[in-house]
This record gives C-alpha cells, structure tokens and sequence, in this order.
C-alpha cells in the first residue's frame, strides 16, 4: 500500500510576459501576452510507507514544485495526488496533521523568541498530546544536541542551530511523513553529518516516510535508499540507491603510482585525465569496454606499479555527468 | 485550538515585552496627538461659538479619545505582512499549518492590538481623564460600545484582509496598504466627526462600512443615539459582518484556483 501516490501529474504556470525596453514594457500594461511555462510533465511514482527518497534535479527542474503539490499548497494541472489515501490540495488541514515539512530557505522560527516558544505554540497548532510531546522534545533535544541554545531567542542561533531546531518543529506531531527542501544548505560538516544520522535513526524508530530534495549528494548517499531524479520536469530516473550508481557509472577513476612507465602500445579504452604530481595519474576506463582484469592487466604492463585503486565514481560525479548530458542550463 | 490561541496570544505578549523601550515613545506620542487635537477643537468650536448646538469640548475631547480607542483595538497590518509573506514566498510555511491562515493572523494581530491598548492605551486614558476630563457614559451605553468596538475590530481586519489578499494578483502590497488607509481616514469619521462632513459626502460614507469602524461605535458611547439608535449600529454591523465573510470567503476560493507561491 503505497503512502505518496502520484499518477500522470502536470503542473503548468502562467507566465506574464513583459515587452522589452520602455514602450514593450508600457503596452504589456494593456495587452497582455502570457506564456506558459510546465514546470512538472507527467510525472508518476509510488512511495511506499518508510521509504527514504532523495528527490534530485538541477535547479529549476520542478522539485520545489513536485513538493509543493504533495503538501497541498498548489493544485496540479492535471492528474492525480494521494497522499496518507487523500487528495492534498482539497484537504489540506487534515493532509497537514500527517505531515512536517522543512523549506531549508524559509523558517517557521520566530526571530524575537526562543525556540522552545516555538515548540510550545506547535504543540497547541498540532494539538500534540502530553505524553507526545514530552517524549519527541526529550528525543529531539538529545539527538540534535539541542540544550544549549532551547532557551536563547532564535536571532542569536547560529544557521545549524535553527536548522536543528525546524527539523524538530517539523516532527512535533509525528508525522507519517517528511518533507525535506534542501535541509543542509549551508551547514558545516558536523551538523550536516548530525542531521543525517538524526533522519536515519528517525525513520528505523518511527517508520517516518522522507522525501529528500538536495544538491549534496552526500545527503542522497547517507540519507537515502532510493533515488528519483528529474530534470526539465520530466522523469528521467526512479531506482534504489545501488541501481543509480551502477547504472549510472558508466566508467571506473583509476589512480596508478609508479616508479616508471614502461613503453607499452597505448591502449584508446584508457584515457589519461591528469597527472598528479610526479608518479601518480588518474585515468577514466570505459567499464562497458574493460573488465577490472583486463585493467590491471595493461597497467602492468604498461607501468611498474607502487600502487593502484579501481573506483566508481561518487554520486556527486555521477549526478554532476547527467547533468551536464542533460540541460546546458 | 483556543489552547493555539492562547499559546499565540502569550507568545505576543511576550514578544511585545521585548519591545518595552518603545512603549514608553509611544505612550509619549499618543498623548501629544491627542493633546493636539483637543486644541484644534477648542479652537474650531470657540471660533464657530458652538454654532452645532449639541456638540461641546468635552464631547470633542471625549469624541478623540474614545477615537484614539478605537483606532489602537482595530489598528491592523494584515494587508502588509500579508503582501510581504506572499512576495517572499514564505506564504507556503503559513499554508501547510493545519490551522486557517485568516485566524492565525487575524489573532496574533488582536493579541498585538490587546497588548498596545493595555500598556500605551490605558495611561493614555488615564492621562486624558487627569487633564480634559472625560465624558463619562451610561452603563447600557458603555456596554453597547464595547459590543459594537468589537464588532468593529472585526469589520477592520475583515476589510484589510481581502484588500490583503489581492497581492496574490498584483504581487505587492504597498498602494493597497495606502489605499485602505486613504479610504479609512475619509470615511471612517476616526478624525472629523460625520457631523461636520458636508451632506453629500455623509451620504457616501451611509454606504460604507468604515463609519461603523469609528464615527458610529463613538456616537454609540456618547449617548448620541438612543438604545434603538444603537442596536441599529450593531445591527448593520453585522449585516457588514455577514457581506465581508462572504466576500472573503469567495476572494479566498478564487486565490486558491490560481495559487502561485512564488519563489523557491
């Protein structure tokens, strides 16, 4: 029984356009020309409950969006949105109570006061039972290391505070499931990493569905079991976490360091992509072309070898290709 | 959900005490404003010999305080944190809570209103009795004003949110701040009472409903009209009430088929 059910979804914009220049500008104040603008074409996918999905695209390819219509905030164009079995957008109090959502760039948090003011006012919003609350405050306040600052008026927290503290303002009311827009942007490593490890443990615990949309793959690689990627609105994968890097990785990295390189015939299946330093190269091999033995084979033949390490490449590089395959954008 | 009311209602209160410093400026400036007023008044109505009869200083006074009142419990920004959350985009966290946006908001305004009438209303008052003495009025008419001031708190934050709400369309929210404003020192009668309007402009303001906001709540605690008088007020009050429901409700409807959140 899947939890997010979405089938055949559209969302298209209205765009106004503007004349250019002083008089274009003048006349588009009387005639009107608009254009529109799909920002999500016919997207479908399932998401069972427990799920941990990164939801990944360039900018601009309808993340942002794809959430907004789930959470009920805007109304698809065409198709059909079930979430926790209703329809978002015409029940949305009620979609509300099943779900938290963290916008990286907007915050909930009241700049003048404290944070726990915050969890109070969203306890009554939510109508969060005692018992409820006490226990996900306790957890949250531990995991997220957040006893320091509870009590200092938000505008004094530093970025990594506050994010902690909209992360736990988003779970008040345990959520069936939570949407995350970009939740680590701008943080350092060591919130990020606390972070991470506070939705893994959230979602063994409580069985929380997350919806991820990032730009670190690091988040997608630690955070994640499955991948959906878009791009231009449409699309363009939905696999597990492992599918996506085999797929994907159409080449090994491989790093040599040799004390000599012994004139062997040169081989097109290995490219050289840069020295590093004095005896030590990267080269991209095709994988489809050259088994890993064939591989150390013409190494050694080619080198004498100190070391060697055969690699896929990290999600990050494997994201940054189908990007740069996809939308010069 | 009176518990989230009254968590956002202590919540202002505290917020508002973090802006103590400032009450002070405040309290100072109300009482020169009215201070000013009651000299221009006594200046008109010694110049026109009481000419209107009926209309004395100690009305006059008492009419700018029982204003000043009424403009502190009604003073609303709905319309402009309204246009600066849809411009910024930040619309969309106020819209996934489970609670309606028009409460939300229309509360913490009334808490922010209820705080400012306690500590820079009431020494206002008070400072007001002290000096000009104030026209003290019956008890059925003191119950009749607080029940059309609150119908008029209603009224107020009703029409600021749909002119609000009209940001959704034109994208900001400036010149409709202004624009109400405008309409509500013309015809509200909050400044110059309707009685010295000239006919033909007191025959617009009968079809609005600003007048119900200030000029008729005042006339109530004045003793101008007598109790049937005064049950008409609140009765077209609500019938008002009843007009700016249905309208927002409507202007809402038409805000959610073309929704745009814009940004992000």
């Amino acid at each position: 029984m899947a939890i997010i059910e979405m089938k055949n979804v559209c969302k298209d914009f209205k765009i106004y356009k503007r004349g250019k220049g002083f008089w274009g500008g003048v006349k588009s104040l009387f005639a009107r020309k608009d254009e529109i603008k799909s920002a999500v074409k016919d997207i479908s996918f399932s998401i069972k409950p427990g799920e941990l999905v990164g939801y990944i695209g360039s900018n601009g390819a309808g993340k942002s969006t794809t959430v907004k219509m789930l959470s009920g905030i805007l109304l698809p164009t065409s198709g059909d949105i079930r979430v926790n079995g209703i329809v978002p957008s015409a029940n949305r109090k009620q979609n509300a109570m099943n779900i938290g959502i963290v916008f990286g760039q907007r915050s909930q948090l009241n700049w003048d006061l404290p944070t726990e003011d915050a969890f109070e006012l969203y306890r009554r919003m939510y109508r969060v039972s005692d018992a409820v609350y006490k226990r996900n405050v306790d957890m949250f306040v531990e995991l997220m290391q957040m006893q320091d600052f509870l009590r200092k008026p938000v505008r004094q927290l530093s970025l990594g505070q506050k994010m902690r503290a909209e992360i736990s303002i988003a779970l008040l009311h345990d959520p069936k499931i939570l949407y995350l827009d970009e939740p680590t942007i701008g943080l350092d490593v060591l919130v990020k990493d606390r972070i991470r490890d506070f939705i893994r443990r959230l979602n063994a615990e409580k069985k929380t569905t997350v919806i991820l949309t990032t730009h670190d793959m690091t988040d997608i690689d630690r955070i994640c079991d499955r991948i959906i990627m878009i791009d231009q609105g449409r699309l363009i994968s939905d696999t597990t976490l492992e599918g996506f890097k085999a797929g994907n990785a159409e080449a090994y990295n491989v790093i040599v360091e040799y004390t000599h390189a012994i004139d062997a015939p040169p081989d097109p299946r290995v490219k050289l992509l840069k020295t590093i330093g004095e005896g030590r190269a990267l080269f991209t091999v095709d994988r489809q072309a050259m088994t890993v033995n064939e591989i150390l084979e013409y190494f050694s033949r080619a080198y004498k070898i100190t070391d060697i390490s055969i690699k896929r490449p990290e999600i990050e590089e494997i994201v940054r290709n189908l990007y740069q395959k996809m939308s010069p954008s | 959900m009176t518990g989230m009311y009254l968590a956002l209602l202590s919540r202002t209160f505290r917020l508002q005490f973090q802006y103590r410093g400032e009450t002070f400026f405040r309290i100072a400036g109300n009482i020169i404003r009215i201070y000013i007023q009651v000299c221009i008044w006594a200046a008109l109505l010694g110049v026109s010999g009481a000419a209107d009869g009926d209309v004395t200083l100690p009305d006059m006074v008492t009419y700018v305080a029982a204003a000043f009142v009424l403009r502190t419990l009604t003073r609303t920004t709905l319309a402009h944190k309204l246009a600066d959350r849809v411009r910024d985009g930040s619309v969309a966290v106020d819209l996934i809570r489970p609670v309606p946006l028009i409460g939300y908001m229309f509360f913490e305004q009334l808490s922010e209103n209820l705080f400012a009438l306690v500590f820079s209303g009431l020494p206002v008052i008070i400072v007001s009795c002290a000096f000009w003495g104030l026209v003290l009025p019956s008890a059925l008419n003191l119950a009749l004003f607080i029940l059309s001031a609150l119908l008029a708190v209603l009224l107020m934050f009703y029409i600021e949110y749909i002119f609000g709400l009209f940001v959704f369309w034109i994208k900001n929210g400036t010149h409709m701040v202004m624009l109400v404003g405008g309409l509500f020192t013309v015809f509200s009668g909050a400044t110059v009472p309707l009685w010295f309007y000239p006919p033909a402009l007191a025959a617009v303001c009968e079809w609005l409903p600003f007048r119900l906001i200030a000029f008729e709540p005042i006339s109530v605690y004045l003793g101008k009209y007598d109790a049937w008088q005064a049950l008409r007020v609140i009765l077209l009050q609500l019938v008002w009430a009843a007009v700016l429901i249905v309208s927002e409700r409507l202007v809402w409807r038409a805000v959610q088929r073309r929704m745009f959140i814009q940004g992000g």
